[in-house]
Parts: structure tokens; C-alpha cells; sequence
């Protein structure tokens, strides 16, 4: 018997796992009787085992300039009750509609500003409003193909929606490969637990992206991954994309704009372009319309788009929408595009702009959150409680300066969970990031997301720019809801022959079950 | 007044150019009085023109050349009947209604400083000061007698990229620099403004028929209580002499020719604007 879990101190926020000490939530119940059953070494094997997997892989990340190490996955998993679930992505789901309603109104009649509802400075002062993208109606009909949108979890456990990301969201190979590592590593907990799979995503996305092709592209439109090239430190996930798609990966001087129609260079001359699933930010995307000095773009890929001769995914000029300022009126677009109540909250944010709540927001500098609103990436964020005199000074000049282009928020405690550090599990902070994919008809949101996890103690700076860790987060099946299932991903060939029942509902033993040949070729090796 | 005008353009460049795209905005439209009657844009080498309307509601046709060529060439021929001047809004309202909420709100991207018209501390300071104890339409005047009375006009000393700061240190400038100060300082002074480009018929009384050398010309719109358009550089309100293209922040959202290319540098922009009235 392990006793890895015999210290474990609450830190004070919503435990993801724990109610109370020693008091297991229930969707945990399976989970946390498996960790019972491990020592410290055995944990360590399997550590190794996943640092293995990922170098297999070629999946390792680099952090300012250091050298590349195996991604961080923690092994312990995050587990969403299928009830959480549920409101997650009824909450998601809403939000990318009214965010994609949104976008077509502001580069369209712009009828939320003319009522009032948002008012125009908020827009027209985005330092991502591109009026470049202005009248364009997207070939599909979709600009938000893909959206990242960031929860946490209050002390209370309910969700909050923390910001939107709805240029180019990342972190979505992470979510896959986890899985696969997770499933290699830990095969016996896949059996005991019907964790719904995430491998079907890239399938997903290329569904939606052919879906959105313009309709003179026909039945079999060619989609593209265009990556800004391998320096890019998101270059993984773009290849893994285009590779799991079975489509093209390329660079901008592989494409070519001629009057509004794009093309691919190939062995075989030249192939018309009908979706183009961007990863390069809308600044370095188009050198007419943008930044003339960019090397990794696709001159005239926006007036294509104009012409409506190819779809870009995600639309140019998204930003706007995902600007953490606009984010404070994302419940208002709610009410106003969809007549709904947001089924997730956000965080409480102030808007600076008004003197008053300027004041009275400095008054509490070393209480709040501050974030940049058209920063990513944890980037500039100054948590007023964790600050230095000497930071929060430097703050009060910087935001007194530009009162626009900073929010303050409350902070939030962003709940914690079990992650092996140093030979133990301690509570660390994390936050989620579900990615929902639109593709014109309906928003799919991938069961689970990235979970990512503060490593330092007390961080809760989850970013992995920022030197933070993932978890494989597992949204439990409802029983009797018909179960969804990847192949590649469950411990069994047939589908049908698993016991689906949650081990934790009956806590009975799973049964015999069939590993598929993969990992028992895994196991064999141990 | 009726005007023929035609607008040629483009680049002569060191060596051939086998990529080049480009967006042009030579076309004016029909609004606020003018009409135009007729407009065609011609490429040279030949290709097709994209027409679209952007942001600002200029006419913009983007093209792109993939043959290889020494000189690109764009001509603009316009057929336009030009509106009458309009003076400043009759009963124009004080700065209680241009400071009003939904008043700086609406107009919000118009009072903010853009890239080439950025106000530093000496021109908050001189706004502030001709602004003091008059009505929007007069510190309108004032801005722009003050303008006229402190910079020259003087080619070859500023440059396309040269920002209002860089008018008021060198106090002379072109048309497009008039016009950045001006909209500078009236966005300091809390009145809504914007760069309008177009062209200016020379002469106040031309012979009709008769061509005459013109300009790419630049002047102001400005806002107390309804548009107004001034000229900084003539010093009048703009009128039937002026044939308006497009309007925007400042310069860069009304260039009249903007691409990007491949091969050989540029050796020079050429750029030819004839007027002939018609009536």
C-alpha cells in the first residue's frame, strides 16, 4: 500500500478531489483507491514510462531558452463529474455562439454599439479590431472555428469563465497526447473508469473546417495547416494537427494569392486552396493588409477571403471579441444575441476607464488581479497580493498611463488538486481550458480540456509559457447517456463488451476486460 | 463645377518584379453633393481590378501582378460633379454637447490619436490653449489660423511617413501635414476629426476645357455638431474646387496606392494628377 496521499494538506481553495480531508468526492472514489494501491516507486515507474512515451513522441517543450524537456504532465488525472460537465458545455457552447454572433455584428452593422449595449469605444479602441477585415462575410459563415475558453474554480466549486481565446487557441495536441500517454501508462484506470474519448478532435476540427468550405469548392475542398514554420513554439501542435488530419502542412511561401484565389505549391504544380486553419497570428498573417514586413504570411489571403473564395480559420480580427475588456460584456452579448442567461459566469472585472472605478481599483492595488487586456499567455498579469511594493508601484504608473489597456479583476482562489511533486502529492492550483469547435451548424466541445496545473507551490500562474504543468482531465460518461467512443483510446477493441459502469458508482470490481495489443506489448515490457 | 480628373501612379522599379499586390483607393464616391458620373481604374501591366468597400466606406481596388515587369502603373479616371462648400453647422453646439457621453462615444476612434497624428505634451498644450473660451466651430478656426500662421508650405522637408509631432518641430510641411496638425490638434481639443483625401482644383476660375496640372490633395473633416470640412493649406472651407476620395484616422487609412512586392527596389513613385473642368 502507497501512502502518497497520507500528507495531503488542503491549501484552502475547492480541492478538485477532496471534500474534506481523507473524504474523497465521488467521481474520484476509483481513483483515489488505484493511488492507495501505489508506492512513491511505483509512481516513479510510470513517470518515467510517460517521459519515455512523450520523448517517443518527439513531444518536449523548451522554457526560455532552456533545453527541451518532456511536456509536464502530472499523472494524476483531473476528473469532471458528468453533471459539471453538462453545464460546461451547454455554458461554452453558448458563449462561442454569442462570441461568433458578435464578430459578424461589429465587422457588420455593428447593431450592439448602435443600441448601446457595448459602448463603441470599447470596439473601436481594441487594439484588435481590424478594420481590414470590415464587410467581409466568411465563405461559411464561421469565424470562431476554434475557441479556447479558460475556467476556474472558485472557492464555492463553480465554474468561472477567467477569458476567451478565440484567435488561435492552443494547447489541443496536449489534450490528445496526454490521453495516449496516460492510456499507456496507466492502463488499469482506463478500465475501471468510461472516461470519454478526446481523439476524435482533429477529426472534428477537419469536419467543421470542410464544413465552412466555400460552397464553390465542392464536395472535397483542400484544407490546409498554415504554421508560421518549426521555430514557432506551438510548431508540435501544428504538424500533429495537419498530420492527424491527413492534410497539408505549409508555410506561407508555400501558397499563393492570385486575383483572390489561393494556391498550394506542390510537386504536381499547383493546388487550389479552399480552407486555410491559420496558426499565425492576423498581424504577420496577410503583408497587404498588415504588417508589411512579415516572412511567414500569405499576401492577398484576406481579400480571398473577401472574395469568399476561401475560408480562413479563425477569422482575421477575432481579437476584438476576446479582448479582456469586451470579455466584462460577453454576458451582455449573451442576453442580446441568443434572449438567454449566461449558464456560466464570469470573474468580477472593472473597466478602468471610468475615474471613479479607476480610483477606487488603485485604492485596492495590492488586492486585485491586473492583466493587460490584449495580453495571452499569463503574460504582464500582476496579482496584487503576490506583488512587491516596487511591482505594484511600477503597475499604478503603467495603468494610470493607460487606463484602457488594463482590467482589474477579484482574485480568484482557482481551485487545487493532487500533483506529484517531489515524491508526493500536494495541492496545486489549476484552471481548464475546453476547446469547442463550430463548424456553422453546431458547437462541439471536446470532452475534458487542457487542465493546467501551477507547479510552484501557491502559484497560480498556470500558463505553460510560464512554466506550468497539464493534467489529463477525464469527463466521466453518464452511464445512460449512449457512450461516444474513439477506438484508439479505450482498453478494449469492442466497444460494446465494456462494462460501462463507473467503477466509483458500485465500487464493484470491473471485470475482465481485453487490453488492446498496443499496450499489452507496453506491459509486457515492464 | 464638373471635373475630369485622371490620377496616374505607381513605381518605376531598378530591375523586374515578379509578385506585387496591391490596394488602391482612387475612386471617389457619390456623397454629401458630389455625384460621380463616371469612374474606370486601369492596371499597367493589364490585369483585373478587386473593388470592395472598407472600413471607411472607400472604394478600394486591390490587384496583384504575378508577370514580370520594370514599372507598374495605375490610373484613376474620374468623371465627378463636386458638391458645393458647406459651411459650419448652423446653431452649433457648444463643447457641453461635443464632451457629452454618447457624443465622445460615438465618436471615440475620431478622438483618438492615431499613429500619424499622436499628440505629445506641446500639442495637449497649444490644443488646450486655443480652445480656451471659445465654441467648438471657433477653436475649429482658430486651430486652423494658427496652423496657416506658424507652418509653411514647403515641399521636400517632411515625408509620406512624417507624423503631426514631426509638422509642429519642423513647422513646414505639404497639404498631408497641414491636415495631420490640424486633426492633431482638434482631437486634443476634444473636437471629433478626420484626414480626408482627394483632389483640389488649382484655380478659382479655370477656362473649361483646358487640363491643368493638380494635386493629391488632403484637408480635414471636423465635427461641432455636424461635418464641416476645412482646408488647413487654403485656409477655406472645402468646396466645389474639392473632389473628396476617402477619409479616414490619418494618411494610412486613405493611401492612394499601398502594396507589397517581390524583386528589384523601387526607384521611384510617379505620380500625375490631371484636372480639366468640364462645366
Amino acid at each position: 500500500m502507497g501512502d502518497l496521499l497520507d500528507r495531503y494538506d488542503l491549501a484552502g481553495a475547492f480541492d478538485e478531489m477532496f471534500a474534506a480531508a481523507g473524504e474523497p468526492r465521488t467521481p474520484y472514489l476509483g481513483l483515489v483507491a488505484h493511488l492507495e494501491t501505489l508506492s512513491r516507486s511505483d509512481l516513479d515507474d510510470r513517470c518515467a514510462m510517460r517521459d519515455r512515451a512523450f520523448r517517443d513522441q518527439g513531444i518536449t517543450f523548451a522554457l526560455g531558452g532552456e533545453e527541451e524537456r518532456p511536456f509536464p504532465l502530472d499523472l494524476v488525472p483531473r476528473i469532471l463529474a458528468a453533471r459539471d460537465w453538462t453545464t460546461i458545455e451547454a455554458g461554452v457552447r453558448q458563449r462561442v455562439l454569442a462570441l461568433e454572433r458578435f464578430l459578424a455584428d461589429v465587422y457588420g452593422e455593428r447593431a450592439i454599439l448602435h443600441d448601446r449595449v457595448i459602448p463603441h469605444r470599447m470596439v473601436v479602441t481594441s487594439a484588435h479590431f481590424h478594420r481590414e477585415a470590415a464587410g467581409i462575410v466568411p465563405a461559411g459563415g464561421v469565424r470562431v472555428h476554434v475557441a479556447g475558453v479558460d475556467l476556474v474554480r472558485d472557492r464555492d466549486g463553480r465554474f468561472r469563465v477567467l477569458e476567451d481565446n478565440l484567435r488561435c487557441p492552443s494547447g489541443v495536441s496536449y489534450v490528445v497526447e496526454n490521453r495516449r500517454a496516460m492510456t499507456r501508462v496507466f492502463p488499469e484506470m482506463f478500465q475501471s473508469h468510461h472516461v470519454r474519448p478526446v481523439a476524435d478532435y482533429p477529426m472534428r476540427l477537419l469536419a467543421a473546417l470542410r464544413a465552412t468550405a466555400p460552397p464553390a469548392a465542392g464536395n472535397n475542398p483542400t484544407v490546409v495547416v498554415l504554421t508560421p514554420g518549426v521555430y514557432n513554439s506551438a510548431y508540435f501542435e501544428h504538424s500533429f494537427l495537419a498530420r492527424q488530419m491527413g492534410v497539408e502542412l505549409v508555410e506561407g511561401r508555400d501558397l499563393v494569392c492570385r486575383d483572390q484565389v489561393v494556391f498550394m505549391r506542390t510537386t504536381n504544380g499547383e493546388q487550389r486552396v479552399d480552407v486555410v486553419y491559420r496558426r499565425i497570428d492576423d498581424e504577420f498573417l496577410d503583408p497587404v493588409h498588415f504588417r508589411p514586413d512579415s516572412m511567414v504570411g500569405c499576401p492577398g489571403l484576406l481579400n480571398a477571403a473577401r472574395a469568399g473564395n476561401v475560408t480562413v480559420a479563425n477569422m482575421v480580427g477575432n481579437g476584438v471579441a476576446d479582448d479582456k475588456a469586451i470579455y466584462s460584456y460577453v454576458p451582455d452579448m449573451i442576453e442580446y444575441y441568443l434572449g438567454e442567461r449566461p449558464i456560466l459566469d464570469n470573474v468580477q472585472t472593472y473597466l478602468l476607464e471610468d475615474p471613479d472605478v479607476l480610483a477606487h481599483a488603485l485604492a485596492r492595488l495590492d488586492q486585485l488581479v491586473w492583466k493587460p487586456v490584449d495580453g495571452s499567455g499569463g503574460y504582464g498579469i500582476v496579482i496584487g497580493p503576490r506583488a512587491r511594493d516596487h511591482e505594484l508601484d511600477a503597475l499604478r504608473t503603467r495603468v494610470l498611463a493607460d487606463p484602457r489597456g488594463w482590467i482589474a479583476q477579484e482574485p480568484i482562489a482557482l481551485s487545487t488538486a493532487p500533483t506529484y511533486i517531489d515524491g508526493s502529492l500536494a495541492p496545486r492550483h489549476l484552471d481548464l481550458r475546453p476547446f469547442a469547435v463550430h463548424d456553422g451548424e453546431s458547437v462541439w466541445v471536446a470532452p475534458g480540456g487542457l487542465t493546467r496545473v501551477a507547479l510552484p507551490e501557491g502559484s497560480l500562474i498556470v500558463n505553460s509559457s510560464q512554466g506550468g504543468g497539464s493534467k489529463d482531465t477525464w469527463v466521466i460518461a453518464d452511464p445512460l447517456a449512449p457512450a461516444s467512443v474513439a477506438p484508439s483510446e479505450l482498453p478494449a477493441p469492442a466497444p460494446e463488451a465494456i462494462d460501462c459502469t463507473p467503477l466509483e458508482r458500485g465500487r464493484q470490481d470491473p471485470g475482465p476486460l481485453v487490453a488492446p495489443l498496443d499496450q499489452q506489448q507496453q506491459q509486457q515490457q515492464q | 463645377m464638373r471635373l475630369a480628373i485622371t490620377h496616374v501612379t505607381g513605381y518605376e522599379y531598378e530591375g523586374e518584379v515578379v509578385a506585387s499586390y496591391n490596394l488602391a483607393r482612387l475612386t471617389p464616391r457619390s456623397v454629401g453633393g458630389q455625384l460621380v458620373l463616371d469612374h474606370r481604374i486601369v492596371v499597367d501591366p493589364g490585369v483585373a481590378t478587386f473593388p470592395s468597400i472598407d472600413y471607411w466606406g472607400t472604394v478600394v481596388h486591390a490587384f496583384d501582378v504575378h508577370v514580370p515587369h520594370r514599372r507598374l502603373e495605375v490610373t484613376g479616371r474620374s468623371d465627378v460633379v463636386t458638391a458645393d462648400a458647406v459651411g459650419p453647422p448652423a446653431d452649433a453646439p457648444g463643447f457641453d454637447v461635443l464632451e457629452r457621453d454618447d457624443v465622445v462615444d460615438q465618436f471615440a476612434e475620431l478622438l483618438a490619436p492615431s499613429s500619424m497624428t499622436a499628440a505629445d505634451e506641446v500639442v495637449a498644450a497649444l490644443a488646450g490653449e486655443l480652445r480656451a473660451g471659445q465654441s467648438p466651430v471657433e477653436t475649429v478656426e482658430r486651430v486652423i489660423e494658427w496652423v496657416r500662421d506658424h507652418v509653411g508650405y514647403e515641399r521636400g522637408v517632411t515625408s509620406v511617413a512624417t507624423p503631426a509631432t514631426g509638422v509642429l518641430a519642423a513647422r513646414r510641411g505639404v497639404c498631408q501635414d497641414f491636415a495631420h496638425l490640424t486633426v492633431a490638434l482638434l482631437r486634443a481639443a476634444r473636437v471629433p476629426a478626420r484626414y480626408v483625401s482627394g483632389y483640389l482644383y488649382p484655380l478659382t476660375d479655370g477656362e473649361v476645357g483646358v487640363s491643368l496640372d493638380g494635386e493629391s490633395h488632403a484637408w480635414v473633416d471636423a465635427w461641432a455638431g455636424g461635418w464641416w470640412s476645412v482646408d488647413p493649406t487654403s485656409g477655406e472651407t472645402a468646396g466645389d474646387r474639392h473632389v473628396r476620395v476617402a477619409h479616414g484616422r490619418d494618411y494610412q487609412d486613405v493611401a492612394p496606392l499601398a502594396g507589397i512586392y517581390h524583386g528589384a527596389p523601387s526607384k521611384s513613385l510617379m505620380v500625375h494628377v490631371d484636372l480639366t473642368r468640364l462645366t
